[in-house]
């Protein structure tokens, strides 16, 4: 098979839908059998995985740490909607001094970003492949 | 009807208005699509024919509407929005009780539609 490039869209939220983790062991498989992820884009209610404040049980896959980690390892841009985002609490320490904010929870690794980051990459990728709830 | 274009992308309205923010994020998306100078279209599904309501009153539940932002579709040269013909029949409406122009499309017209388009999201 050709490699392909491949730009993930994650628009459920984590532990409320599987969209998180059914794309996290899609984007391993597509790794391992040597396809590239240009990004992955967080939309609708799949911005909250970047709540750097989450603390799921121990004994719970941590869904946050795990695309942290697929990304270092990878080199994979995490791009969250800012739009989507802030209205949903998960805010950047830039956005929060904008808005009068005290606190910040935008999880290390992730980008808030525009939808022009899901546009062009829907443009230039081989595949988008979404994740709804 | 103009179903032999394809889009770059397809964004399809499934849910009612007045519900969640899912059809503002997806008109959000059209919007932006088109300023990329991509190839934008709109298909209306089911309860998403509701969407295009003309009388809808979101102010009275203290909400924000997409009105505005359908009437700007045109603005950003948006202007191939198809809909569900079985869904216009099962909520007894018409293209012409509709917001905007709108093309009236059977299954099999649905089906090319998605088949020939490079992407599809579905809000």
């Amino acid at each position: 098979m050709t490699d392909k490039t491949l730009v993930l869209n994650i628009c459920g939220a984590p532990y409320a839908s599987l969209a998180p983790l059914s794309a996290l062991r899609f984007a391993k498989a597509a790794l391992a059998t040597g396809h590239k992820i240009q990004r992955v884009f967080f939309y609708q209610e799949g911005v909250t995985l970047a709540n750097g404040l989450s603390c799921p049980p121990q004994d719970e896959i941590n869904l946050t740490k795990e695309w942290q980690k697929l990304a270092a390892e990878h080199q994979v841009e995490l791009a969250v909607c800012v739009a989507a985002a802030l209205k949903r609490g998960i805010i950047d320490a830039k956005e929060a001094a904008r808005y009068g904010l005290e606190q910040h929870n935008l999880a290390e690794g992730f980008v808030l970003t525009g939808l022009g980051q899901l546009v062009d990459g829907m443009a230039n990728a081989d595949r988008t492949v979404t994740f709804n709830s | 009807m103009k179903a032999s274009n394809s889009f770059d992308l397809l964004v399809v309205f499934t849910q009612p208005p007045l519900t969640a923010s899912l059809a503002k994020e997806g008109l959000d998306l059209s919007l932006v699509n088109s300023t990329f100078e991509q190839q934008t279209g709109l298909i209306f599904l089911g309860a998403g024919v509701l969407q295009l309501h003309p009388n809808q009153q979101p102010d009275i539940l203290a909400l924000k509407g997409t009105q505005a932002m359908l009437q700007a579709l045109g603005l950003y040269d948006i202007n191939q929005l198809f809909v569900d013909e079985q869904a216009l029949l099962d909520y007894s409406l018409t293209t012409a009780d509709l917001l905007l122009p709108t093309e009236s499309c059977n299954p099999l017209q649905l089906q090319k539609l998605l088949a020939t388009s490079r992407n599809v999201l579905t809000f």
